[in-house]
């Protein structure tokens, strides 16, 4: 029963990953074209329900955190996130996205509060970069150097008054930069069929669990 | 522990405490710095401004949220009114949910920039938010009208509109900007849009993208990239029209040059600590 369980959906995922493969490349009938849209159509439209599956768990999550308010003193942000889910939905369903109520908490309350998240990742990136950045060998020491240069670039007093810098950021970029991603990405793509092929043969079942 | 270590290993609220101050105090300062333009906006300025053919309609996807508005906004309001200017026609869509809002702030500010109503249906359109990523940008490119059920995010009829006349597939966009921001979606862009339909495409994203992009720009695959503030703030040099991020680029270089120095002190100390141990 166990093998059926995950030998139907492997088959299933297998027959459409190879149908839209070949649809990339070969010519197909235009029944079978029209299927693989109207399918790809109903991907999206799965995708977009995903999300109020997820507020749903999410829901159920906080819901469960509050009910354990003994065992978690936190429990107040779970309530916080529920009076913030409500406000928002009634005032995004009665009035629209347009509606200046629901336009003020994107720009007043969302906006901010993500703006100022994000802004922490410079003290962050700046104490973390200050510890990693060290010259222990001579890798390090060529990406040191390298990064350096980039920085000083991107620095206009810098770059205004040695000009030198823009030139040798811009080939250090253009050059061993994609050169370097450029490996990178044939890298990720060989390895990405190796694991599709893997996935359509049922070998990484682990992707339906 | 002697004072290299010391100063090798300094704490992380010190240096919170230089970082904020660093940044800070240039911010509410009004110097505005000079600074070069680089090859990448040059690039990404000669396709909006003399590539894209005058008149044309342009397809416009925006992942830029919240976050990193505050460094793309700028650039990417300022590309939008530059095409406006040309009297190029502008399809809005957005892969990512939180775009949208942001998108009706540009246009509103376009729309100042260049001093004349637009109006919806013949100057623009929005599709609004596509979920899916690579999979619903597939969908959509293939049939937009029949993808968006033949109205727009408003629910407005699309066949009505004079800018959708003969837009069918991606092919018919001849040319796009795509405001990847954080996402790093530009891959997939060029892979399913760009090489699919031979359209041409620019980038708006963040400076830390940058190296992801890189191999795009020798091939012609991305005709220009505009990243991070410091593309905000050459846009706003080439467009003439000084805003916020072209008053930054002083935290930018204060930013900078803190990092640097705290570099080469830190550096210095690690290698006197090594000295020493050794």
């Amino acid at each position: 029963m166990e093998s059926a369980k995950m030998k139907i959906p492997v088959a299933l995922m297998s027959i459409v990953a190879i149908w839209m493969i070949l649809e990339y490349f070969i010519p197909f009938p235009e029944p079978m074209i029209f299927a693989a849209k109207e399918l790809r159509n109903f991907t999206s439209l799965v995708l977009a329900g995903s999300m109020g599956l997820g507020i749903v768990l999410f829901g159920i999550h906080n819901a469960r955190r509050i009910a354990k308010k003994e065992t978690s003193p936190h429990y107040i942000y779970n309530i916080v996130f529920f009076v913030a889910l409500f406000i928002t939905l009634i005032t995004g369903l009665m009035g629209g996205r347009d509606q200046p109520q629901f336009d003020w908490i994107f720009t007043n309350l969302y906006s901010p509060i993500r703006v100022a998240l994000y802004s922490t990742t410079a003290l962050f990136i700046t104490s973390a970069g200050f510890r990693v950045f060290r010259v222990r060998n001579l890798d390090s020491g060529i990406l040191l150097g390298s990064g350096t240069i980039i920085l000083l670039m991107l620095v206009p007093m810098v770059s205004m008054n040695i000009p030198f810098l823009i030139t040798l950021g811009e080939w250090i970029q253009n050059v061993p930069g994609a050169a370097g991603f450029r490996g990178f990405i044939i890298g990720v793509a060989l390895g990405t069929l190796a694991i599709g092929t893997r996935i359509l043969m049922g070998k990484n079942s682990e992707a339906l669990r | 522990m002697g004072m290299a270590k010391k100063i090798s290993e300094l704490d992380h609220r010190i240096i919170f405490g230089i970082v904020f101050v660093v940044i800070t105090i240039p911010l509410i300062t009004p110097i505005v710095l000079p600074f070069p333009v680089t090859s990448y906006t040059r690039d990404y300025w000669h396709y909006i401004s003399v590539t894209i053919p005058d008149g044309s309609v342009v397809g416009h996807q925006s992942h830029i949220g919240p976050s990193n508005d505050p460094q793309l906004g700028s650039g990417n309001t300022l590309t939008i009114a530059k095409l406006f200017q040309k009297g190029c026609k502008i399809i809005f869509f957005s892969l990512d949910e939180q775009a949208p809002s942001l998108t009706t702030d540009y246009i509103a500010k376009a729309e100042k920039i260049i001093g004349r109503d637009l109006e919806y249906g013949v100057d623009y359109v929005r599709l609004g938010f596509i979920p899916g990523e690579e999979i619903g940008l597939v969908a959509l490119l293939d049939n937009i009208p029949a993808y968006m059920g033949g109205i727009d995010m408003d629910g407005n009829a699309l066949a009505d509109m004079p800018i959708m006349d003969g837009i069918i597939s991606g092919g018919d966009i001849k040319d796009v900007i795509w405001a990847g921001g954080a996402k790093g979606s530009e891959d997939y862009a060029i892979r399913q849009w760009g090489s699919q339909y031979g359209s041409r495409m620019a980038s708006i994203l963040i400076t830390m993208m940058m190296p992801a992009i890189m191999p795009y720009l020798p091939t012609g695959q991305l005709q220009g990239v505009l990243s991070g503030l410091s593309g905000s703030a050459e846009m706003e040099f080439l467009m003439k029209e000084p805003g916020l991020a072209y008053s930054q680029r002083l935290a930018v270089s204060m930013g900078g040059l803190m990092f640097f120095t705290l570099l080469v002190i830190g550096n210095t100390a690690y290698l006197l600590s090594r000295r020493r141990k050794a």
